[in-house]
């Protein structure tokens, strides 16, 4: 059974990425409210797949995935970064910190279903 | 003779073969064409499942709290990530002045916005008509004239409206509102309404129901006699 972790500050989008994934059967889904919870929650149990927002209080989104890639255990993690940040150039800063993915908000289910599938290797 | 009656057979048995063939072939585009119409039906029934997911949650989420500021908080919140709206405000009708007052903002400053008049300009013609209102071109717009939203949907409880939602730019990489967002967006506005609105009744008797106790916790602090003579009066 895959184990993803959703680390998103706000309840709302936490809810709707969650309520997203729980509609694939046999998916666990884990929430953290920002980058020191779902560290924390990392080192306590692995996890098959990361989805993280990048603005968030204590520890961001970035400096979640400058910690996960410099650590042997989590670099392998695909990580989908999930925000409002549009950019091409905001896109560029969190795949060159490490993200497997990007997907900008508001999310489509259907895309963020199939890109979750496609990195669990489905 | 019997040569020619086997030849006969077998141009026979071709033109059947052939006519079996065109109805395949016939069959097939039928197949094909049933489809493709059942794969695109799949698909917006998939994009309308969704959207109905995201509805709860929203929902569920603006009727989680009776707080006023935490509704307008958790709402601003549901336009960004679900509508993906940049720049909007909430204006409310205040009971007293029956004007629309900016009570919460994104990605603007509460204090440039002013008060509205009902019925004045396309924010206030929306609150006073109950109607919805978008542009006509909003592919990669926005607008930084306060008074002319993008989007402006009331917030209606039945036809009653208590203020509305006006939507001055969408993120850039949001290219166009889809029908379904439209018609998620009313929806939307419909929960928020009832939510702001049991909040507001809430938050209004709870005042009361703080002055009628300060009124009874006074009376009890009163000597006896002060009260004998008030309950006689």
């Amino acid at each position: 059974m895959p184990n993803i972790i959703v680390v998103e500050d706000s309840p709302t989008m936490r809810q709707l990425i969650t309520f997203a994934l729980k509609r694939l059967p046999d998916y666990r889904v884990v929430e953290a409210v920002d980058g020191m919870d779902a560290f924390k929650k990392l080192s306590s149990e692995p996890f098959d797949l990361i989805l993280a927002d990048i603005n968030m209080p204590v520890m961001d989104g970035l400096k979640l995935i400058g910690l996960l890639r410099n650590d042997l255990k989590y670099k392998k993690i695909p990580i989908i970064i999930i925000t409002t940040e549009g950019t091409a150039e905001d896109r560029k800063k969190a795949m060159a910190a490490g993200a497997t993915a990007y997907l900008s908000k508001p999310i489509q289910t259907q895309e963020l279903l199939k890109m979750v599938k496609k990195l669990l290797g489905e | 003779m019997r040569r020619n009656s086997s030849v006969q057979q077998i141009l026979k048995e071709n033109q059947q073969l052939r006519d079996k063939y065109v109805r395949l072939k016939k069959n097939i585009r039928i197949f094909k064409e049933e489809k493709k119409a059942l794969t695109l039906k799949y698909a917006q029934l998939e994009e309308e499942n969704n959207n109905l997911a995201n509805l709860y949650v929203a929902s569920y989420q603006l009727h989680s709290t009776i707080d006023f500021m935490e509704i307008l908080r958790i709402l601003l919140e549901i336009i960004t990530n679900l509508i993906g709206a940049e720049r909007f405000t909430i204006m409310l009708i205040d009971e007293q002045s029956n004007k629309l007052v900016p009570r919460a903002s994104e990605g603007m400053s509460l204090d440039t916005l002013s008060v509205t008049e009902i019925g004045k300009g396309i924010i206030g013609n929306v609150a006073a008509t109950g109607e919805s209102y978008f542009t006509t071109a909003l592919l990669n717009t926005s607008s930084d004239d306060l008074n002319t939203p993008i989007v402006c949907i009331p917030l209606k409880i039945e036809s009653r409206v208590i203020g509305i939602i006006a939507v001055y730019s969408l993120f850039s990489h949001k290219k166009n509102f889809s029908n379904m967002d439209y018609e998620l967006f009313n929806l939307l506005a419909g929960h928020a309404a009832n939510a702001i609105y049991l909040s507001m009744l809430y938050a209004r008797s709870e005042n009361k129901l703080k002055t009628l106790t300060g009124s009874v916790e006074l009376f009890k602090g009163l000597p006896r006699s002060v009260q004998t003579r008030k309950r006689t009066d």
